[in-house]
């Protein structure tokens, strides 16, 4: 005979998960076989299969179309883009970077011979707080030759501010936004934020394309540069550039990235339900804030994040994840996305409060393995962890 | 290549060939060892190989690791060793134009269990597990769609092996006629690719090689100088050593590859040969109408 538990069971005290099997999120989205083998067939029978062929010729300018940029140069992967960048600028010394920065924007800098300097970001976006900026930038005259701005979990840092910074101080500016894929600000893709924006075509991110990424400015002569330094094929006008990179895309990866181009507009507004979901399950939940997309753009929906106040919430955000892995719920934050913590020393006190907000954040599950229901049920699931939280905390795991 | 060492922040210093082999040795790379020498970055030739056992010899003699860019020496053996198998490390390509076509990509070799597990580490980003990175991480992933049709290329090796010794054995059998076109013999006694056809152009040969190529390309044969200009003649913005490499410098003027590889059957081969004949036939006549053009 069966007896109702006085409160809900939880996989973390040993009770069976609520999913099945691990709600994963993220999860490699491929078009439908029919396509992806019709696309690969005339690739075989071209037998044209890098080298700046005719799909990612294609690519770049369906992409240059969407972005409304003069150049569109598409790279192997985002962070080879991230090099080329700083490369093509010529930078050097220091580059302003913010304090939630990934291992992809360190290593580029590093491999460009560049010191990070740290900036501080808001806690409630996530993005760069342009206070800090201007104070690191009227310290630091001198050494800083850059700033790269990060479009952080599919919303848009404050460009125009660092627009007018980046002339006030004479430096460049150039944005990782391998996150802000399609997102539209004033009506316009974005593209256009900085000297060069870096785009990601990662299978881990909205608009895949088997690793690749791409690259957009409407400056010629950098364009020119950046397509000589990817590689001689497709490189255009000669012009001399220091080093070469290697940079090249492939056409199976074009052949991908086209693909998903044509579904993003349906990935997109299937994601925006699924975060509204979460919008509305998690409204009630005290002490656990969604991160919303700035209101001054169009997101691509591709992130959910919340943000945990321990105090309020009653349980560490450590704690919280590992009861939602107990119920087979992949929520996870990612030590590549905030490599930056290893580098920011507990003495920085001005960083200690992006650190703290750094330390707090934590990813729910969105994408094409997720559904709806899904989606109430991971809400359940944090609304009862809350109510449940001093229990749940004193557990030892 | 060069580009490679500036991104680590390291100098190239050219160093002169083996005249038969076309390759480094130990004794032209030894007189380029010195205090300031980091690493030995030796190069296969397209057809056969360095001598690579005197290479690893010269990098123990000296305490040097031994870097290989074996990119054309994927199925090559050196006295009946593998290539892949000599130095710290050996580098490969799949590269859509290499034996084994991945779209893109490549691949390392190493004997070395902490050196493999560096370069794992350098691939994904460098990342630690305390979360620091160490240097010159990269992503340098290969994604599945390239390793797939990396697989699929790999069981196709053999008989793509026996494809390009017949398309040689033709050239080799046809280019026999030719005066002053000799063909780069593989060294069957190896295991051999039989990938690359390349010709040098001997002093019996009537017309210079800037010629011979301008005539093959407008006839739309894709023949190209091997190696022209020599690395070392290429201008760079970071520093670079070369001394006196004047060997380098005379046989970089006197090689072409000539079209190879899937696409180019007995047919192609007829006609390119013949075409060759024909250049050295009417020598005279045709120099003069370039030259007044």
């Amino acid at each position: 005979m069966n007896t109702t538990p006085s409160h809900p069971t939880f996989g973390i005290l040993g009770a069976r998960p609520r999913f099945n099997t691990l709600l994963v999120g993220d999860t490699t989205y491929l078009p439908a076989p029919e396509r992806y083998e019709s696309i690969f067939r005339d690739i075989f029978a071209r037998q044209y299969y890098t080298n700046q062929g005719p799909l990612t010729s294609q690519l770049e300018q369906r992409l240059s179309v969407l972005h409304g940029m003069r150049h569109v140069v598409c790279v192997t992967n985002a962070t080879i883009g991230l090099i080329m960048a700083a490369e093509a600028m010529e930078l050097r010394d220091q580059v302003v970077v913010p304090a939630l920065a990934s291992t992809s924007v360190l290593q580029s800098l590093a491999w460009a011979g560049l010191e990070p300097i740290f900036c501080n970001i808001d806690s409630s976006t996530h993005q760069m707080n342009i206070g800090h900026v201007t104070d690191i930038l009227n310290q630091n005259r001198g050494a800083i030759s850059g700033i790269l701005a990060v479009n952080q979990w599919g919303s848009i840092c404050d460009a125009p501010a660092l627009r007018s910074l980046a002339s006030r101080f004479g430096i460049h500016l150039y944005f990782d936004s391998v996150h802000a894929f399609a997102n539209v600000v004033n009506g316009a893709s974005i593209g256009s934020l900085g000297d060069v924006e870096v785009f990601s075509l990662h299978s881990s991110q909205i608009m895949g394309g088997a690793e690749g990424g791409f690259l957009c400015t409407n400056d010629d002569a950098l364009a020119a540069r950046l397509r000589n330094i990817r590689s001689s094929y497709g490189a255009g006008t000669f012009t001399a550039v220091a080093k070469t990179s290697n940079g090249r895309m492939s056409e199976a990866q074009a052949a991908l990235g086209l693909l998903h181009l044509d579904d993003f507009p349906q990935l997109q507004s299937r994601n925006l339900a699924l975060l509204q979901r979460y919008e509305s399950g998690l409204e009630k939940v005290s002490g656990l804030r969604l991160l919303k997309p700035s209101d001054t753009c169009n997101s691509n929906y591709a992130y959910v994040v919340c943000q945990v106040d321990e105090s309020v919430f009653g349980m560490s955000r450590d704690r919280l994840i590992a009861v939602l892995k107990a119920e087979n719920i992949n929520a996870r934050h990612h030590p590549c996305l905030e490599a930056s913590l290893a580098y920011i020393a507990p003495e920085e006190d001005q960083l200690q409060h992006s650190v703290d907000v750094i330390r707090n954040y934590f990813q729910l599950p969105l994408g094409v393995d997720v559904s709806v229901h899904d989606v109430d049920q991971v809400c359940a699931v944090l609304a009862e962890a809350r109510t449940y939280a001093t229990m749940l905390k004193k557990i030892e795991v | 290549m060069a580009d490679i060492a500036a991104w680590v922040k390291l100098v190239p210093h050219y160093c002169e060939i083996d005249a038969h082999t076309l390759g480094i040795n130990a004794e032209t790379a030894a007189r380029c060892i010195n205090e300031n020498t980091a690493l030995l970055l030796a190069v296969h030739p397209i057809v056969n190989c360095c001598e690579i056992d005197g290479l690893v010899g010269l990098a123990e003699r000296n305490n040097l690791p031994l870097l290989v860019d074996a990119v054309e020496s994927v199925y090559e053996t050196y006295k009946g060793k593998k290539i892949g198998s000599f130095g710290n490390a050996e580098c490969f390509s799949m590269h859509a134009s290499k034996l084994i076509n991945g779209f893109e990509g490549g691949y390392l070799t190493t004997n070395d269990p902490d050196l493999a597990e560096k370069l794992i580490k350098m691939r994904s980003m460098g990342v630690l597990e305390d979360g620091r990175t160490i240097p010159h991480g990269i992503d340098a992933t290969m994604n599945d769609v390239h390793a797939a049709m990396a697989l699929a290329s790999l069981l196709d090796l053999p008989a793509q092996v026996e494809r390009n010794r017949m398309r040689y054995e033709a050239y080799k059998h046809m280019l026999g006629s030719v005066p002053g076109i000799n063909l780069l013999a593989f060294d069957e006694r190896e295991q051999c690719s039989y990938k690359n056809i390349v010709v040098r152009l001997s002093a019996e040969w009537p017309l210079s090689r800037a010629d011979t190529l301008s005539i093959l390309h407008s006839e739309r044969v894709i023949a190209r100088p091997y190696y022209s200009p020599a690395l070392h003649m290429k201008r760079t913005t970071y520093p670079t050593i070369a001394g006196d490499l004047s060997l380098t410098e005379s046989l970089a003027e006197q090689f072409m590859l000539l079209p190879c590889g899937y696409f180019v059957d007995d047919d192609d081969t007829a006609l390119i040969v013949s075409l060759l004949r024909f250049i050295h036939d009417h020598a005279d006549q045709i120099t003069r109408q370039l030259h007044q053009k």
